[in-house]
C-alpha cells in the first residue's frame, strides 16, 4: 500500500514538473530587440577633464552647446576648441550601437572628421563622452555633455 | 593535564620562533646606488646636452632566503615626458647569476596587460604614479616608465647576486632641468604592500639638459610663476599660476586680488597685449588656506588672436589692481639668488609641442 502511494507522489511530482517548464517556453514578448540610438539633441558640457585632470571648474564651460539636430544638421554655439569648428552634418556610424560620431563641416572640401564617443547613462541621463586634442597632441581632454533639451 | 598545556606552550613557542626565523629569512631587493652623471671632456657632471644620449646607472643587490623562480627584475624610471623615455630607452642589466656576469642583458617595456601581481589591478605605471607621484619635483609633466628583463631567473635560498642595470636615452632638445627617480622590483614580489623587495631612489642631482631649445624649464625649485600642461599650444587650455606661497613675505599676495597681464606673440611678429583689470583676467585663488592664484585660459581666444596667425610665446606678469604692485621673472631670479640685472623682466612661455 505504502509502495503505491509513493509511486502516484512520484508520477504526480514528475507531471507538475513537466507541466512547470512548458510554462516557461519562450513566447514572443521574451524576445529582445536592441533599438536604434538617437543621439539628437542640445548637448551642454557637463565635465572637462585635462589629461586625466578635472578642470570643469576652472574656466567657464557651460557656454558651449553641441545640437545635433533631428534633420542630420549641427551647429556649434559659442564654440570652444572641439573637432569642427564651423556647422554642418552629422551621423553615427552605428545606430544600433553607435561608437563614432562622424562630422562634416558644411561647404567644405575638407574630409569627414570622425570621432570616438562613449554614449552611456549616468544617473538616468543620457550622456555623451568625446576624447579630442584640439591643441598639443599629448593633451587629450574629455568632454563629457549632457543633453539638456530631452533626457 | 599540567604536561598537556606545558607541551602546547612549548609547542607554541617553536612555532612563533619559526614565524619569526621566516619573516626574517624572507628576502630583500637593495638598490645602493643610482648614478645619474655623465662624462662630458673628461669630467663627471650632472647634466647631458640637448639630443645626446645619456647613461644613469642603478646599482644593488639582492639578499635572498628563499627559492625564487621565474622571476622577472623590473626597473621604473621617472623623467620629463619631453624625453619620451617609452620610445627612446634602451635598457639593459647585468646580474651575478648570468653565466657571465659581465654580458649585458636586454630588458623591455612591459606590456599594459601585465599586471603587477600584488598593485591591486592597477598597471605597473599606474601603481607607480600613485605611489611615488613625481617625487620632490614641483612639475607634474613627467611619467614613470616600467621594463622587466626579458629573461626570467631563478634565485635559490641563500644566493645574494649583485645587479647593475643601464638606462640610456636620449634627453630630448627641451632644455630642463629635473630630478630623476628609480624604482626596482621583481615579477613574485608585484608591488607588494612591503618595502622589502621593492625600493625607489630619487637622485641627489638635479639633472640638466643644455643647449637645447628654449628657456629653461625646471623641474626641481619652486617659483613664482607656474604653467600647465608644459607642452601647450594656442587651441589647450593652459592654466597659469602664482605662487605666492614661496615667499611669505611677498606684497602680491597680501593685496588680495591677484591679476594676469599679458602678451602673446604669434608667429607674425605681431604682439596682442591683455592687460585690464577685470574678470575676464582676475586669477582664482585655489583654496581659503592657499597662496595660489591661477587663471586658465584658451589662448586663441583670451588674446583675441586673428584666425591666420600662431601664438608662439607669451609674456606675462602677476598685477594687483593698480598694478602698484608686480611680480616678474626679476623678482624670481632674486629669490632663487640668479642674477637678473633687467627690472621687471616678464615671465616667458614658449608654445612648443613635439
Amino acid at each position: 500500500m505504502l509502495h503505491k502511494i509513493t509511486k502516484l507522489i512520484f508520477i504526480l511530482f514528475t507531471l507538475t514538473l513537466l507541466g512547470a517548464c512548458d510554462k516557461f517556453s519562450a513566447t514572443e514578448s521574451d524576445v529582445f530587440e536592441e533599438t536604434d540610438k538617437d543621439l539628437s539633441g542640445v548637448w551642454k558640457l557637463e565635465k572637462v577633464t585635462r589629461n586625466g585632470i578635472d578642470i570643469t571648474g576652472l574656466m567657464d564651460f557651460t557656454q558651449f552647446s553641441l545640437d545635433l539636430n533631428k534633420d542630420g544638421t549641427y551647429v556649434v554655439e559659442n564654440y570652444l576648441p572641439f573637432v569642427v569648428k564651423d556647422d554642418g552634418k552629422w551621423q553615427v556610424d552605428d545606430p544600433l550601437y553607435p561608437f563614432h560620431l562622424i562630422f562634416k563641416t558644411e561647404g567644405s572640401n575638407q574630409d569627414e572628421v570622425s570621432v570616438e564617443i562613449e554614449y552611456m547613462i549616468v544617473n538616468g541621463k543620457r550622456s555623451l563622452s568625446i576624447d579630442l586634442s584640439p591643441g598639443c597632441f599629448s593633451n587629450v581632454y574629455t568632454y563629457v555633455f549632457n543633453r539638456t533639451d530631452h533626457p | 593535564m599540567r604536561k598537556l598545556i606545558k607541551m602546547i606552550r612549548q609547542k607554541k613557542a617553536i612555532y612563533t620562533m619559526i614565524l619569526l626565523l621566516g619573516l626574517i629569512m624572507f628576502g630583500c631587493v637593495y638598490l645602493d646606488s643610482v648614478k645619474v652623471t655623465q662624462i662630458y671632456d673628461g669630467e663627471e657632471v650632472a647634466w647631458a646636452k640637448a639630443g645626446d644620449i645619456a647613461t644613469f646607472t642603478l646599482q644593488g643587490h639582492i639578499e635572498c632566503h628563499e627559492d625564487h623562480n621565474g622571476v622577472k627584475f623590473v626597473v621604473g624610471f621617472l623623467a620629463p615626458k619631453s624625453w619620451k623615455v617609452s620610445q627612446n630607452a634602451k635598457v639593459t642589466y647585468k646580474n651575478d647569476l648570468a653565466e657571465d656576469p659581465d654580458q649585458e642583458k636586454t630588458m623591455s617595456l612591459i606590456p599594459e596587460t601585465s599586471l603587477p601581481k600584488n598593485g591591486g589591478g592597477r598597471t605597473w605605471v599606474e601603481a607607480l604614479t600613485q605611489e611615488y607621484g613625481v617625487g620632490p619635483n614641483v612639475l607634474d609633466d613627467m611619467e614613470w616608465v616600467v621594463f622587466w628583463t626579458d629573461d626570467s631567473w631563478d634565485i635559490v635560498n641563500n644566493a645574494n647576486p649583485n645587479y647593475t642595470i643601464y638606462i640610456r636615452t636620449d634627453v630630448g632638445e627641451q632644455n630642463l632641468k629635473a630630478t630623476l627617480g628609480f624604482f626596482v622590483n621583481h615579477t613574485d614580489d608585484g608591488f607588494s604592500n612591503g618595502g622589502d623587495h621593492k625600493k625607489v631612489k630619487f637622485s641627489d642631482e638635479c639633472f640638466e639638459v643644455i643647449d637645447g631649445k628654449g628657456l629653461t624649464i625646471d623641474y626641481c625649485n619652486d617659483h613664482y610663476n607656474k604653467v600647465q600642461p608644459l607642452a601647450s599650444l594656442q587651441d589647450d587650455f593652459v592654466t597659469f599660476s602664482f605662487n605666492g606661497a614661496i615667499n611669505l613675505e611677498n606684497a602680491l599676495s597680501k593685496a588680495g586680488d591677484v591679476f594676469f597681464k599679458a602678451i602673446a606673440v604669434t608667429d607674425a611678429g605681431n604682439r596682442y597685449p591683455v592687460n585690464d583689470k577685470s574678470a575676464k583676467t582676475r586669477m582664482t585663488k585655489e583654496s581659503a588656506f592657499s597662496d595660489t592664484y591661477s587663471i586658465t585660459i584658451w589662448p586663441a581666444d583670451f588674446f583675441g588672436v586673428s584666425e591666420n596667425e600662431q601664438i608662439v610665446a607669451v609674456e606675462y606678469w602677476f598685477t594687483n589692481q593698480n598694478e602698484s604692485i608686480v611680480i616678474s621673472k626679476s623678482d624670481d631670479d632674486a629669490l632663487l639668488g640668479e642674477e637678473n640685472l633687467e627690472e621687471m623682466e616678464p615671465f616667458y612661455f614658449e608654445f612648443l609641442c613635439e
